[in-house]
């Protein structure tokens, strides 16, 4: 037996989950279910039976620093969802307790896709939360990238002029500045 | 009918060259395709006859690099060339250049284009052939008394518009007029910014408009027909998002005279090709003539669909010279067609998503039409339109193409980018449009209803089956992967079906 945390938006749901012969069974707030999965081929596409209904689900797994993080499309609509597991939960709660008592430690990534327009900050500088650290300009909107913890600019990942998507790593903020490393 | 050409090169890329490429291929039309370096795989690549480089991502160094296009089109003995809509479709020096070069540009010419893209000038020539206008000037004004005068004189509120305006660049709506000439001042340093002609006009502003537009053909011999018409009043910022046909807003007294206003503007402009005249239509279906696309538009499948016409051979055959092969009277429309367009853009802030695309699921069924050029791989960048398809749906009846769109889009799946479905799936659960009563600000002023609609599934069923993947992810001995075990053979009732699929066809 599992117990797990999901994320999906702001909605946050406990779920305990055990293996049976054939499947699994779910519940959630004392409601249980039925889920049995088939994967087609190698493909992102599975065949889910939640109790006797088919689902059609395609799953994209994202980077995740903990747990893992899915974009789950089911019926043409596309959910982002983030899980944890009892002891990945744990060590979560430990680091938000170590962060707020120093300096962070966070890879900051772009929210949008764009074209890096200025760096605000240089290698080994020490920045504040919230603080811009660069400019990432799209549709002609110039946007202020922040990262949410204080700490130093460990390594910067990106060059002014350069275009990024969403989700690049742009700056790695640290405790101090580890040498070797670019 | 012997093809209207040998071989025409399509200036474009995306769904739109996918689109005119079908028709060629069905004419017996050889097919050009030029792209830049960013597009080497797109799909318009694969299925022309033949495809040539022509330069870096940015448009303006391939797509819009006229010189580049017409070498091409020289070395590959192209005819003419068909530059779909976007790029130089509208660009009166490109069918200037095509003509220098003997090459048939497959549009208007180009006098008409400029005529019709200076919106004073458009003005005129439509008063001139007695289609309504929006009630305003005629001519730009520089002096702030004479302007002052005339917004007095067309009536509050006002909008101040650029005469080389387009995008909804430089376009001010003035409700009082303390605030005429600060706003003006805006207007005149932002048009002169985006068009390098600072000129303005005035126009009364129409109050809770919808866009409706009249497809329209005009032949090289001084004769025109007109499509009927397509509703396109579900946009923002000016980007249409669902266009559908009939208007549910129009009755048939009124599309016949809009029908008939544009024919008429065709005429007597001595119009070559397909074209639009869009209209705004207020609650009273009054109809005034906004401005005229000299290109075929991003919604023309709705047409299609109603009309059984493929506008793209029609555009062939009148670049030819042939006369027009229909007679208005072959126009008669039949059901009710409706098309959403697929971007490239997150739900949430309507800005331009990119990304990979990971999973490609393509709808069918009855009455459903896929306009599209994407697949599996597909690198969506920034460089281009972010527009990556069309869903369309026909049906005899509204509620019935409204229903068969709703259930192609559950169909439709595209992953690695975030895309328009889900704004659209909002906007067919909305009673208002279902209802038929809705204008050009329906969207803007209805947009968080749309983005707060309910999916389909729980979401304890989406975490039931998000806790399954993660426990999967740790032990995989639940999932019932085929084709993963190494066991040796296929089952010969699946190969016995592949071959009867071959055979059969789809």
């Amino acid at each position: 037996m599992m117990r797990y945390t999901v994320m999906v938006g702001s909605r946050e749901l406990e779920v305990v989950l055990r293996e049976t012969r054939d499947g699994f069974v779910t519940e959630i707030d004392g409601r249980q279910r039925k889920i049995e999965v088939a994967r087609l081929d190698r493909s992102s596409q599975y065949s889910f039976r939640v109790e006797d209904r088919s689902w059609p689900v395609f799953v994209e797994r994202l980077p995740a620093k903990r747990g893992s993080r899915y974009v789950l499309g089911l019926r043409g609509v596309q959910t982002e969802v983030s899980i944890v597991d009892e002891r990945e939960r744990a060590a979560a709660a430990f680091d938000a307790l170590a962060g707020a008592s120093g300096d962070g430690e966070e890879k900051v990534e772009s929210v949008i896709p764009g074209i890096v327009t200025q760096l605000l900050v240089a290698l080994g500088d020490r920045v504040a939360p919230g603080q811009p650290l660069l400019i990432v300009e799209a549709m002609k909107m110039e946007n202020e990238i922040a990262g949410e913890v204080e700490g130093v600019v460990q390594s910067i990942h990106v060059e002014a002029g350069q275009t990024v998507n969403a989700g690049d790593l742009l700056v790695t903020l640290g405790p101090k500045v580890t040498p070797n490393e670019n | 009918m012997p093809p209207p050409f040998d071989k025409v090169l399509i200036a474009n890329r995306g769904e739109i060259a996918v689109r005119v490429i079908r028709t060629c291929r069905e004419l017996g039309v050889r097919t050009v395709a030029v792209y830049s370096e960013a597009d080497r795989t797109a799909l318009h690549v694969r299925l022309a006859d033949e495809a040539y480089p022509i330069g870096p991502p940015p448009a303006s160094q391939s797509y819009l690099d006229t010189g580049k296009i017409l070498e091409v089109a020289r070395k590959s003995g192209a005819q003419a060339i068909h530059p779909g809509y976007g790029f130089l479709s509208e660009n009166a020096g490109f069918s200037r250049a095509c003509e220098k070069a003997g090459l048939v540009f497959i549009g208007p010419s180009a006098e008409s284009i400029e005529r019709m893209g200076d919106k004073v000038a458009a003005r005129r020539a439509m008063a001139a052939a007695g289609v309504p206008i929006v009630p305003g000037l005629q001519d730009s004004v520089e002096d702030d008394a004479e302007l002052e005068k005339a917004a007095e004189e067309i009536g509050y509120p006002v909008m101040i518009k650029a005469v080389g305006g387009g995008g909804g660049k430089g376009i001010r709506v003035v409700r009082d007029p303390k605030d005429l000439l600060s706003a003006a001042g805006m207007a005149r340093s932002e048009a002169s910014k985006s068009f390098q002609d600072a000129r303005i006009y005035l126009e009364k502003v129409v109050e809770t408009p919808h866009h409706i537009e009249i497809q329209v053909l005009g032949d090289r011999h001084g004769q025109g027909i007109h499509l009927g018409e397509r509703e396109c009043s579900v946009q923002r910022r000016h980007q249409k998002l669902i266009e559908e046909t009939p208007s549910p807003l129009i009755d048939e007294a009124t599309r016949q005279k809009m029908g008939q206003a544009s024919v008429r503007a065709v005429e007597a402009l001595g119009y070559v090709g397909a074209g639009t005249m869009e209209f705004l239509v207020d609650e009273q279906l009054n109809f005034y003539f906004l401005e005229m696309n000299t290109r075929l538009q991003v919604e023309h499948p709705v047409t299609e669909m109603v009309t059984g016409v493929d506008l793209v051979a029609e555009q062939l055959f009148i670049a030819a010279g042939e006369k027009l092969r229909l007679k208005q009277s072959d126009i008669v429309p039949r059901g009710h067609a409706i098309e959403a367009r697929i971007n490239a853009e997150d739900p949430a802030t309507f800005l331009p998503a990119t990304g990979k695309l990971r999973a490609v699921e393509i709808p069918s069924g009855p009455g459903i039409r896929f306009d599209g050029a994407v697949f599996t791989g597909l690198e969506v960048g920034l460089h281009y339109d972010p527009m990556l398809a069309k869903l369309i749906a026909w049906a005899p009846d509204r509620e019935m193409a409204l229903a068969r769109l709703r259930s192609a889009l559950t169909e439709l799946t595209l992953t690695g980018v975030k895309t328009s479905a889900e704004t659209i799936r909002g906007i067919l659960d909305h009673p208002r449009f279902r209802s038929g009563r809705y204008d050009t600000h329906f969207l803007e002023s209805e947009v968080d209803a749309i983005r707060a609609a309910e999916p389909d599934f729980a979401l304890e069923e989406l975490a039931s089956m998000a806790a399954v993947l993660a426990a999967l992810e740790k032990s995989r001995s639940h999932l019932k992967t085929e084709a993963t075990s190494s066991a040796p053979s296929v089952s010969p009732w699946k190969l016995a079906g592949r071959r009867a699929q071959m055979r059969g066809g789809r």
